[in-house]
């Protein structure tokens, strides 16, 4: 029997990174409060507005006038990636009202494990709408690993289906624009979301709405409507205020040739 | 849904469950390290299990490949739309899995140990043409497509219709004479006025974005981790 002597054990912070975490357990803290405080007293839950989100309705109200079909994909990361989850849960809600209106979804997918939470995900969202007898497997699609092979097959898809709104949500490489323009030319009202700082001028420039990065998160949260999860975007906004406050406290301190900021930073 | 009645639903609590456990340590690995002897829990975690989670990946890779042959065969079978390209993927996804595995760069048996080394020369050519001459030019043909897009998406966001517009118009103007080479050898004092924008403005910008985005990523982590995120994500919805 093998028995492990405790005084072995060596616990030991990982140089540079006392203060992330430090940083990380603040704003996690702050994050279950706000999620608490917004699950006790909704009522007092006051938030922004996400105008791609307010979108959504209308996009998918527009599909459904058009009797054109809805296109979503979650972006060209793995399930790992939390700009993929947040796709996700976006596309459960999506697919819920694609669901409701009757109208069909198409979700493109480049990873398979991608591909079999959105499965999963829009036939849930059909069975929660009483409507499962109409999802059809071709809805979720698994197109191709490989970055322009999967590109090039939602353009296929764009001129041969003619999506009426387009969802590009999660994380983009250079053909970010290449959707957004071929999703533009067959006239789609196009939702586009991604923290890819590279890619969201194209976004921007292309789609009717764009989620610029952390309103990605937000929007994830922002669409169930529900003041318990909706308060995390309070959060969101009390961490940027701490932000705000470091970063001016650290030009402050380095104007007057102080580095404390830099040093505890770098603890 | 209370704590109990999550227990009891196992579909729903297994998932929540792991997803607690597993990103609590994932969150800690980063910051301490654990040793006992020459055991370190960092890089096991950082090594060992990625690669427990790419084999579980690779697994999926089957399940991927039945979806992609069931639209097409349907495609085929129904005669729907351009039903040939489906033909030819039908006929190319396994032909190329099959060349792969004998011949080419991800050849399992390259030496000939096994199979003839006959067959990895013969079909290696093969693999060649189609990896490098098919489909390696075809991706590069897909990227060459975005200057155009460029071009097209440019052309509509610098009209400027309002001032957010003309602003852009002329930052993308400085930045674009600032860019040319032509350019900056004719006129080279576009080129400190690119760097200024580019250095300063630009960057600045886009720390911004990374930083509330960061912010936006704990929130959103700590929203997976403690389970207050119960959409289809992760245990199949409330």
């Amino acid at each position: 029997m093998i028995l492990l002597d405790l005084a072995q054990i060596e616990f030991r912070v990982i140089s540079g990174r006392m203060a992330q975490g430090v940083m990380l357990m603040i704003l996690g803290a702050l994050t279950i409060f706000a999620l608490e405080f917004s699950k006790r007293r909704p009522e007092k839950v006051r938030v922004r507005k996400i105008p791609a989100v307010e979108a959504v309705d209308e996009a998918i109200g527009r599909a459904t006038e058009m009797g054109r079909p809805v296109f979503f994909t979650p972006g060209m990361h793995g399930i790992g990636d939390l700009n993929t989850l947040a796709a996700l849960s976006i596309l459960g809600d999506v697919a819920r009202k694609t669901a409701r209106y009757g109208i069909p979804i198409i979700v493109a997918n480049r990873y398979y494990t991608v591909y079999m939470a959105a499965e999963g995900i829009v036939k849930q969202a059909y069975a929660a709408e009483g409507k499962a007898d109409m999802y059809q497997p071709e809805m979720v699609r698994f197109i191709a690993s490989e970055q322009f092979a999967f590109a090039s097959g939602i353009l296929g898809i764009f001129q041969r289906e003619r999506p009426a709104a387009n969802f590009f949500l999660g994380y983009f490489y250079a053909e970010s624009l290449e959707l957004a323009e071929a999703g533009y030319n067959i006239g789609a009202i196009q939702i586009a979301g991604t923290t890819a700082t590279v890619q969201m001028p194209f976004f921007v420039a292309a789609c009717d709405y764009a989620l610029i990065g952390e309103e990605l998160y937000a929007a994830a949260a922002y669409i169930t409507r529900d003041p318990k999860i909706i308060g995390v975007l309070f959060a969101h906004d009390i961490g940027r205020y701490i932000a705000l406050v470091m970063l001016l406290i650290g030009i402050i301190a380095i104007c007057s040739g102080s580095r404390f900021i830099l040093d505890l930073l770098a603890k | 849904m209370g704590f109990k009645s999550l227990l009891l639903d196992y579909k729903r609590s297994i998932p929540i469950i792991l997803a607690f456990v597993f990103g609590i340590i994932y969150v800690f690995e980063w910051y301490i390290d654990i040793r006992v002897g020459t055991f370190s829990t960092s890089s096991y975690l950082e090594t060992t299990m990625l690669d427990y989670f790419n084999a579980m990946g690779a697994m999926s890779i089957g399940i991927g490949a039945i979806n992609v042959f069931r639209i097409h065969y349907r495609n085929v079978s129904r005669r729907r739309g351009p039903w040939q390209f489906s033909l030819i993927i039908l006929i190319m996804i396994p032909f190329m899995a099959i060349i792969s595995t004998l011949g080419g760069r991800y050849a399992l048996d390259p030496r000939g140990a096994v199979v003839p080394k006959w067959i990895y020369d013969s079909t290696a050519v093969v693999w060649n043409y189609l990896y490098w001459c098919v489909s390696s030019v075809a991706s590069s043909m897909m990227f060459a497509l975005l200057g155009f897009f460029i071009v097209s998406a440019g052309y509509r966001a610098f009209r400027a219709r309002n001032i957010d517009a003309a602003i852009l118009l002329i930052t993308g103007f400085l930045v674009l004479m600032g860019n040319a080479p032509i350019n900056s050898a004719l006129f080279p004092f576009f080129e400190p006025i690119r760097a200024w924008i580019m250095d300063y403005i630009n960057t600045s910008a886009m720390r911004g974005v990374v930083l509330c985005t960061a912010i936006g990523s704990i929130a959103y982590g700590v929203r997976v981790i403690f389970a207050y995120e119960r959409r289809p994500t992760l245990a199949g919805g409330e």
